[in-house]
């Protein structure tokens, strides 16, 4: 129950409760801003710049990951394998596409590039809810989230091993997509790269918020992920929403993936680690919360980047865990909330 | 409009309804009264297509709902209002309405339904951009039957619209759901507060252990001794 | 859920097959030697695995993979960069498929792991390329057990990498380059024995030539994100940035963003950039200026061997790794030559016999590699192998248009070291 229904229903009690539902999270938020702020003002606007751009990605595989528990209770465990589909087909469109539009267009082959990855990660995964999650979910309703998390696993094996028969082990990377040189911001250096990837996670969260808010589908999507037997009701079918929710959440991971062609390149094993960074935001900001892990993922990035200038590189993740730590003492659900429960006990 | 026949249906292992016969008629208001656990809820699940019968049929406007699943059949026109009442809790009471009418695509129909269930629950109107998790009970009530005519079912399933309402909530819901019968809609409705319903409803089946016991007329069930006793409390 | 079940178990099933896959090999042959080689086959530095494996099957081939009678079939032994995964691997090898001897490994964690799991069969392995400290501290702590682990394949990164400050120090006292800061430097490098134990021993001898440090910041092996580190050091304003990491992702990422961030006028020591051969497509440009310490495929047998292993394997191999494996391998066959000439048969005791009596005293060496002139051990070096000018060397280099060119030392040097900008 979130803290403002608690605050709404029970109006007397409702200061101190709220206070207390509410205080770990201005807190966080408090401590975030001041890290900001102190650590810019010590060490140059890079620590906002890089909060940002790092932020804008982790938010965009880790809102995946939100939206695909959130609806689906499933624990994907694949979603770093969607990053890296998102880097191959970008490093395959990009080196055949960048060499023959040149001159005035060269600007779009970039955009091309990750649209094209968009649509494959979106493809891949729709096909493989449809052809394995699809089955589950008629077959399967005891265990849910467990027996999912063990397909999702499996998953990661198979797309990484299959990977590395067919494409071996090679790093398919690029220098840069934009051979522009660097852009000076108050004396931070910031390659055109960073801010084509920073663009890209801003359009792409828009987008995505935009979708869930407004549109049809999205309404959809919200639907389904509260209350299942409230949509079929309303004459939504279920499963062609799940679906589409795993292929928008694929597409979201591929394209970070794409989008960062230029720091991670294509090879089997590329996608562990922004798995784990989004598994670890999307576990701060309470699972199946799409709007929380956006924000988690830039309060991750930004405690990473200045741990890792004013304490040392080697505590980069050690902090972030500390805090995480801390934060479940007070919020067991995470920062936004939301309980973790199965799909059929509803 | 409707036709059950000789339906068998329950959970796992545990088989709730027995054989049961029921029709309901394009206009009517039926009542399926009943005690606890007599399988009046499971009846309409089964008809809402949420859940499956073992055996028997169920047929709406002469049309077999045998395989379908619970969204299609609220595409054929029937709409449910269920016991939990499975509101969007997280969602405005606007975009609940909005997603009863997720399978109507044309704007100025799905205006008209708003104005309708706005009409006749002026409630829901004041309430437009609250969250529905934050509605009193009444007013969830109202929502959900509201969000079941936006979809402009030709026959609605409401599962206990009295349960948990303070008696004149419960007269406010029996009133709204006189006028949609008056104004033509046809009604399946579930009670347990026999003799209200009894008073506002055309016909009504009596279930009991999973079997129709009882059946006719609402003024005729009125009279008998069965009645009488069993949910009454007269004699 | 019967179903359900049987739909997990099928991708489990699955997933397990295509992990199994890289270790199944046939048997055949009346008389088989079975040769493990070890390497990170999978795990994040697969690519390094798949330069040994290719340099391996091109050394086995070149004998047909027969050593007298015996034929020899190779047993792929993969550490998959897990110490826990190396010593079971191991350890299947040895007494599932029964290897005589074992050729070749990566990291020095791993190293230390498989160590114990050799002396334990007393089935002796040969010129693993785990390199840090610890492994010749294990071996040295007690030989009569440790010695199966008999002869390493690099050495000490501290004996090797000196080279650096040794470099810089000359450019500077000659005039050739002019430290942007002073004489100031800064270490960086991946959180493991590898990155600390190179970093240390660069440490030490810029101290001793009267270096300053000005920091020193280690990070996850497979970070990608530079710029706080890169940051720091430029706010502390220093003039070389000396360090390492294995993983080639993490690497070209520091490469591009040194440029980025723009440090004017200072160096980039980047051991271990040009470990896998395609990095100039990662970095592009940013790599010109980079100094490296990387054999070089300088000879034509060397230069053979590359275009073989891209035409049969389609990816560049480097000289560290491909380059090395290959010629450790052929130095594996070579042992295998001598045990048969010797003793006529290829027993685990025996081979262990011939490498206390000629390899370690340097009577059995070899000179038919391609990037060393001679693979050599003696008593006071074992287990490294011996290191110096027409020995094992590494030479400092600098790269420009994805091309190391040797800029140090001044005897085999090939071009001048462009000062930075």
């Amino acid at each position: 129950m979130s803290a403002v229904k608690q605050a709404r229903r029970h109006g007397r009690r409702s200061r101190l409760e709220f206070a207390s539902m509410r205080s770990p999270v201005v807190l966080t938020l408090a401590v975030t801003a001041a890290v900001a702020i102190v650590g810019t003002a010590r060490a140059g606007p890079f620590i906002i710049v890089n909060g940002l751009v790092t932020g804008a990605i982790w938010a965009l595989v880790a809102a995946g990951l939100a939206l695909v528990f959130g609806v689906m209770n499933i624990p994907n465990f694949a979603q770093g394998e969607f990053f890296l589909v998102g880097s191959l087909s970008g490093y395959l469109v990009f080196t055949n596409v960048s060499p023959r539009i040149g001159g005035g267009l060269a600007w779009a082959a970039p955009i091309i590039t990750i649209l094209v990855a968009l649509l494959v990660g979106m493809l891949v995964g729709g096909l493989l809810d449809v052809v394995i999650f699809g089955q589950m979910r008629r077959r399967i309703r005891e265990q849910w989230v467990m027996n999912t998390f063990v397909v999702t696993v499996g998953i990661s094996v198979v797309m990484i091993n299959g990977y590395q028969l067919i494409w071996g082990t090679d790093y398919r990377g690029i220098p840069a997509y934009f051979t522009a040189p660097p852009i000076h911001v108050l004396g931070v250096g910031i390659a055109i790269d960073r801010v084509f990837a920073l663009a890209v996670g801003a359009v792409a969260i828009s987008g995505l918020w935009a979708l869930l808010r407004f549109a049809r589908l999205g309404r959809a999507i919200r639907a389904v992920s509260q209350d299942e037997a409230g949509a079929l009701m309303s004459g939504i079918d279920i499963s062609r929403i799940q679906t589409l929710t795993f292929a928008i959440s694929s597409g979201l991971a591929a394209l970070a993936g794409a989008t960062l062609l230029f720091n991670f390149p294509a090879f089997p094993y590329v996608g562990i680690k922004p798995l784990y960074v989004a598994w670890t935001v999307v576990i701060l900001a309470g699972l199946g919360n799409v709007g929380g892990a956006v924000v988690a993922g830039f309060i991750i990035a930004l405690f990473q980047t200045s741990t890792s200038y004013f304490i040392g590189s080697q505590w980069e993740d050690v902090v972030p865990f500390a805090l995480i730590v801390v934060i479940l003492a007070l919020r067991p659900n995470g920062l936004f909330g939301r309980g973790v429960r199965g799909v059929w006990e509803q | 409009m409707l036709e059950v026949e000789a339906v068998d249906s329950g959970y796992g292992f545990l088989q709730v309804l027995h054989g049961v016969n029921l029709r309901v008629e394009e206009g009517e208001l039926v009542a399926i009264l009943g005690p606890n656990g007599a399988g009046k809820s499971t009846m309409l699940k089964c008809i809402a297509g949420m859940l499956r019968p073992w055996r028997g049929e169920i047929r709406f406007r002469n049309r077999s709902l045998a395989g379908l699943k619970a969204n299609r059949v609220s595409r054929l026109g029937m709409g449910y209002v269920s016991e939990t009442l499975n509101l969007f809790t997280g969602m405005s009471v606007y975009e609940n309405l909005l997603l009863g009418a997720y399978a109507i695509t044309d704007h100025e129909i799905r205006r008209q339904s708003l104005d309708f269930v706005f009409d006749l629950f002026p409630r829901l109107a004041e309430r437009r951009p609250q969250l529905a998790g934050t509605l009193s009970g009444g007013e969830r009530k109202m929502l959900a039957i509201g969000r079941a005519l936006m979809g402009r079912p030709a026959l609605l399933l409401v599962d206990e619209p009295s349960l948990g309402l303070a008696p004149l909530l419960t007269q406010s819901v029996f009133a709204a759901l006189k006028r949609l019968s008056q104004d033509g809609l046809t009604i399946l409705l579930v009670e347990q507060n026999v003799p209200g319903t009894l008073e506002m409803a055309d016909r009504a089946y009596v279930l009991e252990q999973g079997a129709v016991v009882l059946e006719g007329p609402a003024r005729r069930l009125q009279e008998t001794a069965h009645i009488q006793e069993v949910y009454m409390g007269l004699r | 859920m019967k179903r359900g079940s049987t739909l997990v178990a099928l991708v489990a099933t699955v997933a397990l097959t295509l992990v199994a896959c890289g270790s199944s090999n046939a048997a055949g042959g009346s008389k088989e030697f079975k040769l493990g080689i070890g390497g990170p086959y999978t795990g994040p530095v697969a690519k390094t695995g798949a330069e040994f494996k290719g340099a391996a099957t091109l050394a086995l081939e070149k004998v047909n993979y027969k050593i007298g009678d015996y034929k020899i079939t190779p047993v792929w032994v993969d550490e998959a960069s897990k110490p826990d995964k190396a010593s079971s691997a191991l350890e299947e090898a040895i007494v599932s498929k029964g290897i005589g001897m074992g050729c070749l490994n990566w990291h020095s964690s791993d190293a230390v792991a498989m160590m114990d799991v050799a002396a334990r069969h007393k089935v002796p392995y040969f010129f693993g390329m785990g390199a840090t400290e610890i492994v010749n501290q294990k071996f040295k702590s007690d030989q009569a057990k440790y010695g199966y682990w008999a002869a390493k394949g690099w050495p000490i990164p501290g004996n090797l990498a000196t080279p650096y400050a040794d470099a810089l120090d000359a450019f500077a006292t000659s005039g050739a380059y002019t430290p942007a800061n002073g004489k100031t430097y800064a270490l960086w490098g991946e959180d493991t024995d590898w990155g600390h134990s190179l970093t240390s021993a660069l440490d030490k001898r810029f101290a001793s030539l009267g270096w300053t440090k000005k920091d020193a910041q280690f990070f996850a092996i497979d970070q990608t994100d530079h710029h706080a580190l890169l940051n720091r050091f430029k706010n502390e304003h220093v003039s070389v940035l000396a360090g390492t990491s294995t993983a080639p992702e993490t690497m070209s990422a520091l490469v591009k963003q040194f440029k980025e961030v723009g440090l004017p006028g200072s160096v980039l020591v980047a051991d271990g950039l040009g470990y896998v051969g395609e990095f100039y497509k990662l970095t592009g440009a940013a790599s010109d200026g980079v100094v490296d310490m990387q054999p070089l495929f300088a000879t034509d047998a060397a230069k053979q061997f590359v275009s073989t292993f891209k035409s049969r394997f389609g990816s560049d191999p480097s000289p560290s790794a491909a380059g090395l494996a290959y010629d450790w391998t052929g130095f594996c066959l070579k042992v295998l030559q001598r045990t048969l000439d010797k003793t006529g048969s290829l027993t685990k005791e025996n081979i262990y016999k011939v490498a206390q009596d000629e390899l370690w005293t340097g009577k059995l060496t070899y000179t038919s590699g391609i990037i060393m002139h001679e693979y050599k051990f003696t008593q006071d070096t074992i287990p490294d192998p011996v290191i110096g000018k027409g020995e094992y060397i590494f030479p400092v280099i600098q790269y420009s248009g994805g091309q190391g060119q040797i800029v140090f030392p001044p005897d085999v040097k090939t071009t001048d070291f462009k000062a930075p900008a």
